[in-house]
C-alpha cells in the first residue's frame, strides 16, 4: 500500500474531512456561549465591520431621510387626528401605573416580570448566506449583554442573543428554524388571556406560528400577541405581533395561530437588547442550591 | 505597499457581502427573493485562476474560516468549499480553453455548486426547511442573477489588475 500514502491529494482530503466534521459538530452542539478563540475572531471581524458599516448606515439614513420629508405632509394630517387621542390615554396610563405601584406595595410584591433594562445597540452586519436568521449588533459582554437576552426594535421583539463576544454578540431572529427558540407568549383577545409558544416560522407567509392554544380557547383575529414572562427568560410584555389567522393543529386537541410580526424582520437597524430583572428558572435555583448548603 | 494591496481588497470585499446582504431579500415577480452576494467567492476564483494557484487557496481557506466564526457560527462549511470550489474550477479548466468569458461561466457555475452544496448541508443539520422547488424560486436564479451582475462589471477589472500584479511580481 505504499502508492497509496504517497497519493498527497488523498491524504489532504481525507485529513480535511475528517477535521471538518470535528469542527462542525464541535460548533454545531448545544453550549450556553461560544469559546473564547472564536470570541476573540469575532471581536477583530466586528471591529473592521464597525468601521465598514458606518458609512453605508449614513447614507441609507440620509435617503430614509429624503422619503421622510417627502410623507410628512399627509404622515401630520393622519398624526394630528390621534394626538388628543394619545393626550387621554397618557393620562390614563399614568393614573394606572401608581395605581399599580400602590397595590404592589401594600401586598408586599417586590419582584415584577415587566420589569427591564435596556442597552441600544445598532446592527452592523447580517448573515450573507441567509439561511441562519441571524444579525450581528455592535454591543457585546463590555456592554452587559448576555446570552438568550430578549431583543426588540421600536416596532416590537425581533429575537434573542445567540452568543456575545466582548464587543459583538449575534442576534438568532424570531424567524430562524431552531428547535430551541421557543417564545412564551399571551394572546390578549377580548377579556381572555390566553397562553401559547411562538414556535417556528411560516416562510411562505412571513409570519410566526403560535403553536400549543387549547381547542376550546377562542381567539379573536386582530388580537395583540406580547411576552407572557412565564418561561424565565424575557419579561413580560415585549410585543410580538397581530394574530392573522387561527387554525387547528393536525390532530385537532390543540390550536396553532399565525402571527404577523409587529416589527420587520428584515430591515433592521437600531435594537434594544432587554434584560429581564426579575429572578429567573436559573437564578431560583442558583438561591436554592445555595439555601441547600448553608 | 503593493503586499498589502490584496489582503486589503479581499477584506473590503469580504466586508461589502455583509452590507449589500442588508438589502435582501426583495419582492420580485411575485415572491420572495434572497440575494445571497457572493463577491469574495468571485474574487477568489479570479485570484487563483489569474494571480496564483496556492494564493486562492490560502485566501480561501482564511476568509472562509472568517466567514464560519463571524457569520454562520457553524465553522468548516466555507473553510472546506472555498478551497474545495477553487481546486474544481482549476480542473475545469485543465480541459477546456481559459478566457475571460470561460472565467465568468465557470464563476456562475460554481456559484449553483456552492449555493446547492450549502443548502444541503443546512438541509441536513436542520437549518433549513424549504423544498427543492422553493430553494430554486426563492434563492437560485436571484442570487445568480445578482452575482452576474457582479461579475460583468467586476471581471475585466479584476483580470488586468491581478495580470498586472503577477507581472510586477514575477518582474522583482
Amino acid at each position: 500500500m505504499p502508492s497509496f500514502f504517497m497519493n498527497k491529494r488523498l491524504i489532504v482530503l481525507l485529513v480535511s474531512i475528517i477535521l471538518l466534521v470535528a469542527l462542525i459538530g464541535f460548533s454545531t452542539r448545544e453550549r450556553e456561549n461560544i469559546s473564547w478563540p472564536e470570541q476573540f475572531v469575532k471581536d477583530i471581524v466586528g471591529f473592521g465591520q464597525n468601521i465598514a458599516s458606518k458609512p453605508t448606515g449614513f447614507a441609507e439614513g440620509m435617503v430614509e431621510n429624503v422619503q421622510d420629508l417627502l410623507n410628512t405632509y399627509t404622515e401630520n394630517k393622519k398624526l394630528k387626528a390621534r394626538l388628543e387621542e394619545l393626550a387621554l390615554l397618557e393620562t390614563q396610563v399614568a393614573d394606572l401605573t401608581r395605581d399599580n405601584e400602590e397595590l404592589r406595595a401594600m401586598n408586599n410584591i417586590d419582584s415584577n416580570i415587566r420589569e427591564m433594562e435596556s442597552v441600544n445597540a445598532t446592527v452592523i452586519a447580517r448573515n450573507p448566506d441567509q439561511w441562519q436568521e441571524s444579525i450581528i449588533i455592535d454591543k457585546g459582554q463590555v456592554n452587559g449583554i448576555e446570552t438568550d437576552m430578549a431583543v426588540r426594535t421600536s416596532g416590537g421583539m425581533i429575537g434573542r442573543v445567540k452568543d456575545t463576544s466582548q464587543f459583538t454578540s449575534t442576534v438568532e431572529l424570531l424567524s430562524a428554524r431552531n428547535e430551541n427558540n421557543r417564545v412564551s407568549a399571551l394572546i390578549q383577545s377580548g377579556e381572555n388571556n390566553i397562553y401559547g409558544l411562538v414556535e417556528g416560522f411560516d416562510l411562505e407567509r412571513d409570519e410566526l406560528m403560535v403553536r400549543k392554544i387549547p381547542f376550546d380557547q377562542e381567539v379573536e383575529v386582530g388580537s395583540n400577541v406580547i411576552t407572557s414572562g412565564l418561561g424565565g427568560v424575557f419579561p413580560r410584555g415585549l410585543l410580538i405581533g397581530e394574530v392573522t389567522e387561527v387554525t387547528p393543529d393536525e390532530y385537532g386537541l390543540t390550536q396553532t395561530a399565525y402571527v404577523k410580526p409587529a416589527a420587520s424582520l428584515y430591515d433592521i437597524e437600531h435594537v434594544m437588547v432587554i434584560e429581564r430583572m426579575a429572578a429567573g428558572e436559573d437564578e431560583i435555583e442558583q438561591e436554592a442550591t445555595e439555601e441547600e448548603e448553608e | 505597499m503593493r503586499r498589502f494591496l490584496l489582503p486589503f481588497l479581499a477584506t473590503v470585499i469580504f466586508y461589502s457581502e455583509s452590507i449589500f446582504a442588508t438589502f435582501s431579500p426583495v419582492e420580485m415577480f411575485g415572491d420572495t427573493r434572497f440575494l445571497v452576494p457572493r463577491f469574495l467567492f468571485v474574487f477568489l476564483i479570479f485570484l487563483s485562476i489569474y494571480y496564483q494557484r496556492n494564493a486562492g487557496y490560502i485566501y480561501g481557506f482564511v476568509f472562509g474560516f472568517l466567514y464560519d466564526v463571524f457569520f454562520t457560527g457553524v465553522i468548516g462549511v466555507y473553510m472546506f468549499l472555498f478551497p474545495a470550489l477553487i481546486y474544481a474550477a482549476r480542473f475545469i479548466l485543465r480541459y477546456i480553453n481559459q478566457n475571460i468569458v470561460v472565467t465568468g461561466l465557470i464563476g456562475l457555475l460554481l456559484i449553483t455548486a456552492l449555493e446547492f452544496l450549502v443548502y444541503q448541508f443546512n438541509l441536513l443539520i436542520g437549518i433549513a426547511g424549504i423544498n427543492f422547488q422553493t430553494f430554486l424560486n426563492q434563492r437560485l436564479y436571484s442570487t445568480l442573477l445578482f452575482n452576474a451582475l457582479f461579475i460583468l462589471i467586476a471581471a475585466l477589472p479584476l483580470k488586468y489588475w491581478m495580470t498586472a500584479l503577477r507581472k510586477s511580481q514575477f518582474d522583482d
